[in-house]
């Protein structure tokens, strides 16, 4: 059953072609690495689905609903929700409190706090393991603690497409593999989801298909061992010419 | 008739001009909107008033002791304003309502609630170019604004002072990263300003009427006229003051002249609502 | 239930301050409350209190759109079209005075959705200079349609606020001033009622989220605009509502002072140095500055005593941005 449908979009700005003619196909229930260089258009494209950019030209889907040009709002009501490359957290607002506004608002919108919403942002927290921070303003939490509150943030509006941009970037390996875990575990829940993954320590080990994007343009799509193994992907992407596939997402160096 | 008419809004968007550069400049070196402009305007007019009532002082001379009094003023608010955290914009919005609300009362208190006007009868007799009826005043303006202009244009693009300050309009982190000492561009800039504002109060004080509450007006109009022309586009001023002038005697003549103290704010309200990304980019959220 | 689960140890402090700032509130509102017999005969002191009164309500209801985040300079529009729309129903149209008020409260948030619609996609500074010049097309007009409004001489002679009846027992709130006074005084605690339940409710949570991190905030869920136009159409309504129960105690209007800079200043001074995310702040503030300028000020430089306004403002934007009570009040 495919949930995301993304059709010949296109998306440029100014002169500039930041997406050219991306045809791509999401499954319910899978998890999808996006992959690619800086500024290939990886950020855009997530910025596109889910409502910040309006495509120039081309057709989402989610759902079979055409979606382009809706606002974000109206996006996440649907059921896409998203996190953010660099943190756009309520600063001065509490763990607890960034997550209840996501709650109230994610599905229409509710005007009563009640106990329940409070219980679910309570374990909402607990699902991120973050409940003895939920008086903490969000400006003053540290980086992994600030991505995996976003994190909660965004599958507090219960969505079914759950898009994550970079949010293991600049991640120690014990992080990471936090960080996997984590998705493995919001996985369970039965969401699908898209992850951004510039240096593809995150998206190998939790992804069923890679996409992988250069200058825009879709370079290669598959089962990631596949997607690295693509001369066109090692080149545009990892700069490498014949080296053997995933030996940097193994931190292993060949020559 | 008609000649007339063209004649007059050349002179009073002149004088716009006049009353805008000091605006213009300080926003778009230093970001500040310093809505105590109009304030700081009528603050030299009444100095220029003073010296010219109780001393006698010709009225060319007043010139110089409200500029130099005026760019006193400004570097001391410049201090004030270098302490203002982020949102810059809309923190120095507040900051200068508060200040112009100090000055309007100081002013008050100084000069009282009445009317003054500083007569100088010589600037509304005609030059006498035949047909085309032109006072020594009009003239006056039209030449002191381009002068002006001129002169700021010189300055901007000839002398490395003012390229550095050309630059930090341009992009503030840029010219800090290219070696400008951005603060110091701001002392300019406000010392630059006061210099304008000080060459305008006097005039504002013959042209039109000084009493303390009436600030806001040449704020609104220096406000206007820079978001018409766009950020650092000192030449655009003066165009955007002889639109903004020409639309009011239009404005005059049709419809009625009680309605002219609509136009500017019209202008602006619409300028903003149509073109708030294409004219200042507010979008680095 | 792991071990990060255990609630966390809550610091009293908050909680000690916030059992002090709920008394000082308490007294507050007592001593307000008995002020009228306090004051006795008074007539001056009972007259700036009600006129104090008016003026919390006026910067609470500008702070309904302040706690969005944004900062309005033309509420003078709200506060002058209320003053004029309820003086003219009420004496064109002869309609009862308790009617013109709340109409005048609806005329002022249509205004309001206007100025929103307007202004959409403006925010921060931008947003604050359309307000500038918003401010001036309600003025000019009502200037201008003379026919109806007097133009600039204004309206003299108003009816004075309603008389309330309630089986035989009358209060006659135009010729009691103590009558007056409560009048304002259950208006400015119903508006402040009113801030404070928006504020606990989720919309509280949403403003503060937009204001914060707009993108952020539309991307799970939060209609934005739709938030802010109802935000800016409250504050116009409550703003509209104190200019029409100014109308009807001064009896006296004009657009040169409903609409002037006074009415759009003061509420944006007092919202900010009270603390404009504050619920109480913008009251509090009210309380301390109109009365210190009435009393001291006024007495000691008739000419400037308004002076006062802009000190507080720039004292305020300079060493406590927050505000008052966003420092020294609930933090949070
Ligand atoms: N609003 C914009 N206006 C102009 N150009 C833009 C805009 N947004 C992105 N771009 C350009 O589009 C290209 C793709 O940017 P994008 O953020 O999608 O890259 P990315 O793949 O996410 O890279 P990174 O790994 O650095 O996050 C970049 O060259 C960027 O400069
Ligand atoms: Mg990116």
């Amino acid at each position: 059953m495919s949930l995301l449908t993304l059709h010949a979009v296109s998306k440029t700005f100014g002169d500039f072609t930041a997406l050219k003619d991306i045809n791509f196909v999401l499954d319910e229930g899978e998890v999808v690495g996006l992959v690619g260089p800086n500024g290939a258009g990886k950020s855009t494209l997530l910025n596109v689905i889910s409502g910040r950019l309006k495509p120039s030209y081309g057709e989402v889907r989610f759902d079979n609903v055409l979606i382009n040009g809706l606002k974000p709002q109206r996006i996440c009501r649907l059921g896409i929700s998203r996190t953010f490359q660099s943190s756009r957290l309520f600063a001065g607002m509490s763990a607890s409190d960034n997550i209840l506004a996501a709650r109230l608002f994610g599905k229409g919108c509710r005007p009563r706090i009640t106990g329940q919403d409070r219980d679910a942002a309570r374990r909402a927290l607990a699902f991120v393991g973050m409940t003895h921070k939920a008086d903490t303003p969000a400006g003053d939490l540290t980086l992994s603690e600030q991505r995996r509150l976003d994190l909660a943030r965004a599958l507090a509006t219960r969505p079914r497409l759950l898009l994550l941009d970079e949010i293991a970037a600049g991640f120690s390996p014990v992080l990471v593999k936090q960080a996997v875990s984590l998705v493995k575990k919001v996985r369970a829940r039965g969401v699908t989801i898209l992850i951004i993954d510039h240096f593809l320590n995150l998206s190998v080990r939790v992804s069923d298909r890679l996409l992988a994007l250069d200058h825009g343009e879709k370079v290669a799509a598959g089962p990631p061992a596949e997607v690295l193994r693509n001369p066109d992907v090692m080149r545009a992407y990892l700069g490498l010419r014949h080296e053997g596939p995933g030996h940097t997402s193994r931190g292993k160096h060949a020559g | 008739m008609l000649s007339a008419v063209v004649v007059s809004a050349l002179a009073t968007g002149s004088f716009y001009t006049l009353v805008a550069l000091g605006f213009a400049l300080i926003y778009g070196v230093t970001r500040n909107f310093n809505l105590a402009h109009g304030e700081l305007l009528v603050l030299a007019g009444y100095t220029a008033y003073w010296l010219w009532k109780t001393w006698a002082l010709p009225f060319v001379f007043t010139f110089p002791v409200a500029i130099v009094a005026s760019m006193a003023v400004c570097l001391a608010l410049q201090r004030l304003f270098a302490r203002l955290s982020e949102p810059l914009e809309l923190n120095s919005i507040v900051f200068s309502f508060g200040i112009a609300i100090l000055i309007q009362n100081a002013m008050r208190l100084c000069f009282s609630g009445n009317y003054r006007l500083i007569r100088i009868p010589t600037l509304n007799h005609g030059a006498g170019f035949n047909a085309l009826p032109v006072s020594y005043g009009q003239l006056t303006l039209l030449g002191l604004s381009l002068g002006a202009i001129a002169l700021l244009y010189l300055f901007m693009y000839h002398t490395y002072p003012g390229k550095a300050l050309r630059a930090t309009i341009q992009n503030r982190e840029a010219a800090a990263l290219a070696g400008i000492n951005v603060a110091a561009m701001g002392i300019l800039a406000f010392a630059i300003g006061g210099f304008f504002i000080g060459l305008a109060g006097p005039l504002f004080g013959c042209i039109h009427y000084l009493y303390p509450a009436t600030g806001p007006e040449a704020t609104l109009l220096a406000v206007t006229l820079t978001i018409f022309a766009g950020v650092g586009r000192l030449g655009g001023i003066i165009l955007a003051g002889w639109l903004l002038a020409l639309a009011e005697s239009i404005t005059v003549l049709y419809i009625g002249s009680s309605w002219r103290e609509m136009i500017p704010a019209a202008l602006l309200l619409g300028l903003l609502a149509l073109k708030p990304r294409g004219i200042f980019s507010d979008d680095g959220r | 239930m792991t071990a990060a689960e255990r609630p966390v140890p809550y610091s009293t402090a908050p909680r000690e301050r916030r059992t002090a700032a709920r008394g000082g509130m308490l007294l507050t509102f007592v001593a307000l409350a008995a002020l009228p017999v306090v004051s006795g005969q008074n007539g001056y002191v009972l007259q700036v209190y009600t006129q104090t009164l008016l003026l919390a309500s006026l910067a609470l209801a500008w702070n309904v759109l302040g706690i969005s985040g944004a900062v309005s300079l033309g509420h003078a529009a709200f506060f002058g079209t209320g003053a004029y729309v309820s003086a003219l129903l009420s004496t064109i149209q002869d309609l009862s005075v308790w009617i013109t008020i709340p109409l005048a409260g609806v005329f002022a948030a249509a205004l309001g959705m206007l100025a929103g619609l307007i202004c959409m996609r403006l925010r921060g500074a931008y947003f604050a200079l359309a307000t500038l010049a918003f401010v001036e097309i309600p003025r000019v007009i009502t200037t201008n349609w003379d026919n109806v409004t007097q133009g600039s001489l204004g309206l003299v002679g108003l009816p004075g606020l309603p008389v309330l009846h309630w089986g035989d027992w009358r209060l006659d709130m135009a010729a009691s001033s103590t009558a007056a006074y409560y009048f304002v005084f259950a208006y400015a605690v119903m508006v402040l009622c009113i801030v404070g339940i928006i504020q606990r409710s989720s919309f509280g949570l949403a403003f503060q989220a937009l204001r914060e991190e707009e993108t952020a905030a539309l991307s799970i869920g939060i209609p934005v605009s739709a938030l802010r136009l109802l935000a800016l159409s409250a504050s116009a309504f409550f703003a509209g509502i104190c200019g029409a129960c100014y109308a009807h105690l001064v009896r006296y209007i004009e657009p040169g002072l409903v609409y002037g800079l006074y009415f759009s200043a003061i509420p944006m001074v007092l919202a900010i140095c009270g603390g404009r995310f504050t619920i109480l702040g913008p009251a509090l503030a009210a309380l301390v500055i109109y009365p210190l300028d009435q009393f001291v000020f006024h007495p000691l430089l008739p000419a400037g005593h308004e002076f006062l306004y802009g000190l507080a403002l720039v004292l305020t934007v300079l060493f406590f941005p927050k505000g008052f009570w966003g420092y020294f009040g609930r933090t949070s």
